[in-house]
């Protein structure tokens, strides 16, 4: 009797050992079950292996008729929760423009008046993008190809990018006429805007949100200072890119 | 089977097999968080 309880825990013992092997060996290499839930969102879901899912999505969708169309996600659901996520945010106060999206500030370019601050948003940035100042919504437009093709193809930074759809959608500000284009490449058109023509909008208003995508430009007068520097890290709503001063 | 006494016991496994299979698993677990959270020579390569 005392033989068979000493096999049994012994069995157990390898049961357990023998199934958390399996469970490695069959996430490898990417993390297994058990220690997911200690490692931080870059090591828990790898850039190789989310860029795998929003393939297989896309494979899937174009066999269904639609590689835009977001019917089929091969994504995870810890990792979709995670990406989907919707924080508040507190803008501070004052007169200040606040950043649009989270990621990092990548590029900075003046071109005709007019100032391009590119947010690029990696796979764990919040992708709910927000307004950065108060303003009337005149235009919300769908784009194409047309800003690689036509008038981005001069913006360096964008000039390797592939944008199958763009949204630009067009604020009256009392510092003139700001631009948020929001731009998907990898996985593509998940762009939502949440307001509609016409709308007036606060600042750190949820604005949209990017399924799925990779930059956001914010297009404003070249004559208001910056106050971020290039290669800093910026939250959508709370993050002052511009004390605003009026030139 | 006399001469696997070591492995087999006297019909049952043999608690040297069981705990080395044990700290095996528990060594392959570890190593596999420090090297995905720690930037070595290791997981650079890898």
């Amino acid at each position: 009797m005392k033989r068979r309880r000493v096999l049994l825990a012994q069995l157990s013992l390898l049961g357990l050992c023998a199934a958390a092997l399996l469970q490695f060996g069959m996430s490898f290499p990417y993390p297994g079950p058990l220690i997911r839930p200690l490692l931080g969102p870059r090591e828990r879901w790898p850039e190789q292996q989310v860029r795998e899912w929003a393939v297989r999505s896309r494979e899937e969708n174009a066999r269904r008729g639609n590689p835009e169309s977001t019917d089929a996600l091969h994504f995870r659901s810890d990792f979709w929760a995670y990406f989907t996520r919707d924080p508040e945010r507190t803008p501070p106060p004052g007169p200040g423009i606040v950043a649009p999206a989270d990621g990092l500030f990548r590029f900075h370019d003046k071109s005709d008046g007019v100032q391009f601050v590119v947010v690029a948003l990696s796979f764990w940035d919040v992708h709910v993008q927000r307004f950065p100042c108060d303003g009337l919504v005149t235009k919300i437009e769908d784009q194409g190809d047309s800003f690689t093709d036509g008038e981005g193809e001069n913006l360096i930074y964008l000039a390797e990018k592939v944008c199958p759809v763009q949204k630009v959608v067009t604020l009256q500000t009392e510092w003139g006429e700001f631009k948020i284009r929001l731009i998907t490449s990898i996985s593509a058109t998940r762009l939502k805007v949440f307001v509609a023509e016409g709308a007036r909008v606060k600042k750190g208003q949820r604005l949209g949100q990017i399924l799925a995508g990779s930059t956001v430009v914010l297009e404003m007068p070249s004559s208001i200072p910056l106050s971020i520097e290039l290669g800093s890290r910026v939250v959508a709503g709370e993050t002052v890119v511009s004390g605003g001063k009026s030139p | 089977m006399k001469q696997h006494r070591w492995l087999w016991g006297d019909g049952r496994f043999s608690w040297v097999l069981v705990v080395w299979v044990v700290l095996g698993t528990l060594f392959i677990l570890v190593f596999d968080y420090y090297w995905r959270t720690n930037d070595t020579e290791f997981s650079r390569f890898w």
